[in-house]
């Protein structure tokens, strides 16, 4: 079996790494499904995915509590907690939540709070990232607005509109799920099953099990669209050597000839000027 | 008795006529001896004329060697820095050049094959040969996927 190196590969086309790594992750790493939520911080990641497991496993908190991706098994599927974006000044958290989310995750919940209004600045620019990594993306990225009773239905639908004309703007075609994890918890709690009707979080989990059920076809097209992608950018970066390489000879050849010409013609001037 | 009387005068003339045949000759010896003076002195002059030539030629070819030198030197620094060639001085290669020019190739073109131009080069082509042989082999990797 090849085994990829990755160290190998980010030495000579360093723009695949995330590539690299998710096909790695894909051949070498992991069957399992993994489900992962990403998005700012205090916008609900862990709220939700605790709502999802039913159980309080992920710390959910005012303040940034995950900094490193958190997992735990629930119904055969791995679910992921990622830092939440924003938090830290240098961004160092953000980069390590985009690739972990991108190396490991066959669905990755995009997570924002219907509460802040449409999306900012920094979530689309991820959000574009993240789109562009892979064509296909409209199988793995969701959108999901969460906290929909903290807002009235009219509020909600002008935001979800703006953030449809956001996306469209930016040529991102994501589907998007609102849902409350409040609403669906109280709803099972009380064991009021409109609640939990119009938590919609049952779309949430449709999404999931129709992706389970995919799991393998989607991974064996992505593993190829990726060793694609990883063979152009290699090829490319063949190209490139095999032609640097050529000039590198040329420059070797003709410095050296160049250096044996002017020794000849300062000994010649020397012979001239001696012989003058 | 007149006859008597002219042997004074006789003797007076035959002194005199005796003095200036002598006059005559040491006139005549010290014309020669200023004529042999001033034929050694023009000799000495044309030695010492000759001599200061021959000194001054010594001093012009000193001074041009000085120069050619200076000049070949100057050169050779150049080309030598050029090809950053940090094993041969300018000086030495500019003797050489002046000197033994089949030596100044062979010894220039030894210390270019050791220069840092050239193993900078050779380095480069090294580098990318390998990486085109790494790159190979990734080819492969992706290739068993």
């Amino acid at each position: 079996m090849n085994v990829i190196d990755i160290d190998k590969f980010n030495k000579l086309i360093p723009d695949s790494e995330r590539n690299v790594k998710r096909l790695k992750y894909l051949k070498e790493e992991s069957s399992q499904l993994r489900v992962a939520v990403f998005g700012k911080y205090n916008h609900g990641k862990s709220t939700l995915l605790n709502t999802v497991i039913g159980k309080d496993i992920f710390k959910a908190a005012d303040k940034r509590e995950t900094r490193k991706n958190a997992e735990h098994k629930h119904n055969n599927i791995i679910w992921v907690d990622t830092p939440g974006l924003g938090a830290d000044v240098k961004g160092q958290d953000d980069k390590e939540a985009m690739e972990g989310a991108f190396k490991i995750a066959d669905i990755l919940y995009l997570v924002h709070n219907v509460q802040a209004g449409e999306l900012d600045k920094n979530e689309i620019r991820i959000f574009r990232e993240l789109t562009k990594q892979d064509k296909n993306y409209r199988k793995k990225m969701f959108l999901i607005l969460t906290q929909i009773d903290q807002v009235q239905a009219e509020q909600q639908q002008l935001i979800t509109t703006k953030i449809k004309k956001q996306l469209k703007k930016y040529n991102i075609d994501l589907t998007m799920v609102s849902v409350s994890a409040a609403l669906y918890r109280k709803g099972v709690d009380e064991n009021k099953p409109n609640l939990v009707k119009f938590s919609y979080m049952d779309s949430l989990l449709t999404l999931v099990s129709s992706h389970l059920y995919e799991l393998d076809s989607l991974r064996k097209l992505e593993a190829k669209r990726l060793v694609s992608k990883i063979r152009v950018e290699l090829n490319d970066w063949k190209k490139f050597t095999k032609q640097e390489l050529q000039s590198a000879k040329y420059e070797l050849d003709n410095q050296e000839k160049q250096f044996k010409d002017e020794l000849v013609g300062f000994l010649n001037n020397i012979k001239t000027r001696n012989q003058g | 008795m007149i006859w008597l009387a002219l042997v004074p005068v006789l003797i007076w003339a035959g002194k005199e006529i005796n003095d200036s045949i002598k006059e005559d000759e040491r006139r005549e010896r010290e014309e020669k001896q200023r004529k042999a003076e001033q034929k050694r002195k023009a000799k000495e002059a044309v030695q010492k004329r000759e001599q200061a030539n021959v000194k001054e030629k010594k001093r012009q070819k000193e001074e041009q060697e000085k120069l050619l030198k200076n000049y070949a030197s100057t050169q050779a620094k150049i080309l030598l820095d050029k090809y950053k060639i940090t094993r041969l001085t300018p000086d030495s290669l500019a003797t050489l050049a002046i000197s033994d020019t089949s030596n100044a190739i062979s010894n220039a073109t030894k210390q270019y094959m050791k220069s840092k131009v050239k193993t900078t080069l050779e380095k480069n082509v090294t580098s990318l040969e390998k990486e085109l042989d790494d790159i190979a082999e990734l080819e492969q990797v992706i290739k068993g996927l």
